[in-house]
């Protein structure tokens, strides 16, 4: 089931626009991670997506309901926390939720797990503003956990997060994903991180969905070899279309191609006489591909 | 809703500000006690000396030989009721007091008719100082200074005189003028626009909770200081005679000059407290719009004080807003001097009027409250 359709979102701020026609789609049972520099557009979108800034364009489904005009129904199936969470300072944690959980209608016996599920004790009583970043967040994850969301965004959760708290909140999102079915958009910069727990990729710049890539994909594999002739392989790589994606810089390429059609492809690059040498796999982390996406000033082509 | 406007409410308790605000107009109310203690001590004082002056001058006149002798015969007959005033003020024998300026104000009033005296006091005014003195007379009730008598239910009355009514307004300003840009700066307001609740119940619950909270608040302290004053300096009469402008219940169409009457004071206040209630609403919607434009609560505040001293300030001092005086709702904030006709008296504007503020104050509302929820309902929160 789809429980999240942005259908090409634009939103300008302040004259910039910050979103450009943007399209993605999340289903049940998946954690996507939303990834790019800062500035890219992470949290405007997940701000759109909550209803806090109103797309100029384009339209936004959460669970099928419509944000623009079903918005109470919509966000009733999604909880969020967005940006670093301000929450009041002049409140005591336990406050906030008992509060919250009122609004959303939610059981007082619901409140006691939740205050268990922070791990924040007796701090639960004490005013947000005596609070560490970390113990902000976990209080922000409580009160997103009040209710079990089919669409849940998180927006930098490991901020201020001590490592604990970082592998709780990994075991957390997966149980919620595989016992609740939870659509979970996560965007952070730590990526070594978010690879652990995220199905898929979504990755933005300058207010543009880029790609898009699932975790792992047996079939697609990376390579890079040394080249005899850049241009001849920059020509002959364009007019592939089995190859994912590629960069050339000086006389090495790198690039990703279904793992069959490889030796085809040797073959291609031999017939016409392009050398190559140091061929080697790369093992595919996310890190090398954000490399890969984002810096491509260095690039002398990409496709 | 209801939820809503309890977690709003909540919030407002549990603020610092407005606790600090709160005790700040406690001290300044305690200020204006003290102040008008020792005013009404120095007008008893003033009272006994200008009894004795006017014997004196009275005195030398009837003494010197250019006096005619009718003239001379009206000098003694005030003379002698002017030191029956003295004594009885004296020997705190406040009846004498009254039945001798009954009679002296008669006799003014005769001398003023007959051409026998000329005087710069008004006939009319004269006798509706007789009508307050006899009604005191037959209620048994002692006269106070209403001005800075502080006995509980005076109080009551005077408390929304003076300079009060700016510093309850800014009390006002201070608990409701941050209510969504303190949110909104702070970031907090996101935690609440994300839950399914509708923007429209969420600036509504704001408003609602901000005019509960401050008619409490100003219930609290002035409900406190009526007990306390009653207590230690007396609750005095609820049936004291308080001037009363017969036309404040006509509109800016059809104005009319101030007729003065007499009322009871329960009446009076009786009369005060939905006015009072109305204005709490729209100076709380006047708030809530400037806060709902606004991102920051320093610029909210401090922009909604500097315009109320602002305008304040022009309309005392100068002319300029003069104009435009009908439709300020700050004019509208001395609810005795509606009631009383003082200030349409003082503004030389005859629609000042009891039902011109009530009126003023339900279009406030409406205007500041339905474009407050638009611009909410469509602003970006970032």
């Amino acid at each position: 089931m789809e429980t999240l359709i942005l259908n090409n979102i634009s939103k300008t701020l302040s004259k910039r626009q910050i979103l450009k026609n943007i399209s993605f789609k999340m289903n049940d049972h998946e954690i996507a991670g939303f990834i790019g520099p800062n500035g890219a557009g992470k949290t405007t979108t997940m701000k759109v997506i909550t209803d806090l800034l109103r797309p100029d364009e384009g339209t936004i489904r959460i669970c099928g309901f419509d944000l623009k005009n079903q918005r109470e129904k919509a966000l009733e199936k999604c909880s969020a926390i967005i940006e670093t969470p301000s929450l009041y300072n002049y409140l005591t944690g336990k406050e906030i939720l008992q509060y919250i959980s009122k609004i959303r209608g939610i059981k007082k016996e619901r409140v006691e797990e939740i205050i268990d599920f922070t791990g924040l004790g007796e701090r639960i009583c004490d005013k947000v503003r005596k609070y560490s970043l970390g113990m902000k967040q976990r209080l922000a994850l409580g009160i997103c956990l009040l209710t079990a969301p089919a669409l849940l965004l998180l927006d930098e959760p490991t901020n201020g997060l001590d490592p604990q708290g970082i592998i709780d909140l990994r075991v957390m999102l997966k149980k919620l994903k595989d016992q609740n079915g939870t659509s979970i958009l996560v965007s952070s910069h730590n990526l070594s991180e978010i690879q652990k727990i995220c199905d898929r990729f979504i990755f933005i710049n300058d207010g543009k969905i880029i790609s898009q890539k699932n975790n792992i994909n047996t079939n697609i594999k990376t390579f890079r070899m040394e080249i005899s002739d850049a241009e001849k392989v920059n020509k002959l790589f364009s007019e592939r279309s089995d190859i994912e994606q590629f960069k050339i810089h000086n006389n090495n390429v790198q690039f990703s191609i279904n793992n069959s059609k490889l030796s085809e492809l040797l073959k291609e690059l031999l017939n016409n006489n392009i050398d190559f040498t140091d061929f080697e796999q790369i093992t595919w982390n996310i890190e090398q591909e954000y490399d890969w996406i984002y810096n491509r000033e260095d690039l002398n082509c990409d496709h | 809703m209801r939820s809503l406007i309890s977690f709003e409410l909540f919030k407002l308790f549990k603020r610092r500000k407005n606790i600090a605000g709160i005790v700040a107009l406690i001290v300044l109310i305690l200020i204006y006690i003290f102040t008008s203690i020792g005013m009404e001590k120095s007008r008893y004082a003033t009272d006994i000396s200008l009894c004795k002056d006017d014997i004196q001058s009275n005195e030398s006149m009837i003494k010197s030989t250019d006096t005619p002798k009718e003239t001379v015969k009206l000098l003694s007959k005030h003379v002698s009721l002017v030191k029956t005033e003295l004594k009885a003020l004296d020997n705190g024998d406040w009846k004498t007091f009254l039945k001798a300026k009954i009679q002296d104000n008669n006799n003014k009033i005769s001398e003023i008719n007959n051409d026998s005296l000329i005087s710069g006091d008004n006939p009319d005014e004269l006798k509706a100082e007789n009508r307050k003195y006899q009604y005191l007379l037959n209620n048994n009730i002692k006269p106070i200074y209403e001005n800075c008598n502080t006995q509980a239910f005076n109080f009551l009355k005077n408390v929304l005189t003076d300079i009060m009514p700016i510093i309850m307004l800014i009390l006002l300003f201070l608990i409701s003028a941050d209510i969504v840009s303190n949110e909104a700066e702070g970031g907090s307001l996101r935690l609440l626009l994300v839950q399914p609740v509708s923007r429209s119940k969420i600036i509504f619950s704001k408003f609602a909770a901000s005019v509960i909270y401050c008619f409490s608040v100003i219930i609290f302290i002035f409900g406190t200081f009526f007990v306390i004053l009653g207590l230690t300096r007396g609750f005095g009469s609820a049936y004291y005679p308080i001037s009363f402008n017969n036309n404040c219940f006509l509109t800016f169409f059809n104005a009319r000059d101030v007729s003065v009457s007499i009322i009871p004071l329960y009446a009076f206040l009786l009369l005060s407290v939905p006015i009072l209630i109305l204005l709490i609403i729209a100076t709380v919607s006047f708030s809530l719009l400037f806060s709902t434009i606004f991102n920051s609560s320093a610029t909210s505040i401090s922009l909604l004080i500097i315009l109320t001293v602002a305008v304040y300030v022009f309309l005392n001092r100068f002319n300029i807003l003069k104009p435009a005086a009908p439709i300020l709702f700050f004019l509208y904030t001395n609810i005795p001097g509606l009631l009383d006709g003082t200030i349409s008296k003082s503004m030389h504007l005859n629609s000042i009027t009891y039902t011109s503020g009530v009126i003023v104050f339900i279009l406030y509302t409406i205007i500041c409250y339905a474009t407050s929820s638009f611009i909410f309902n469509k602003k970006d929160i970032h």
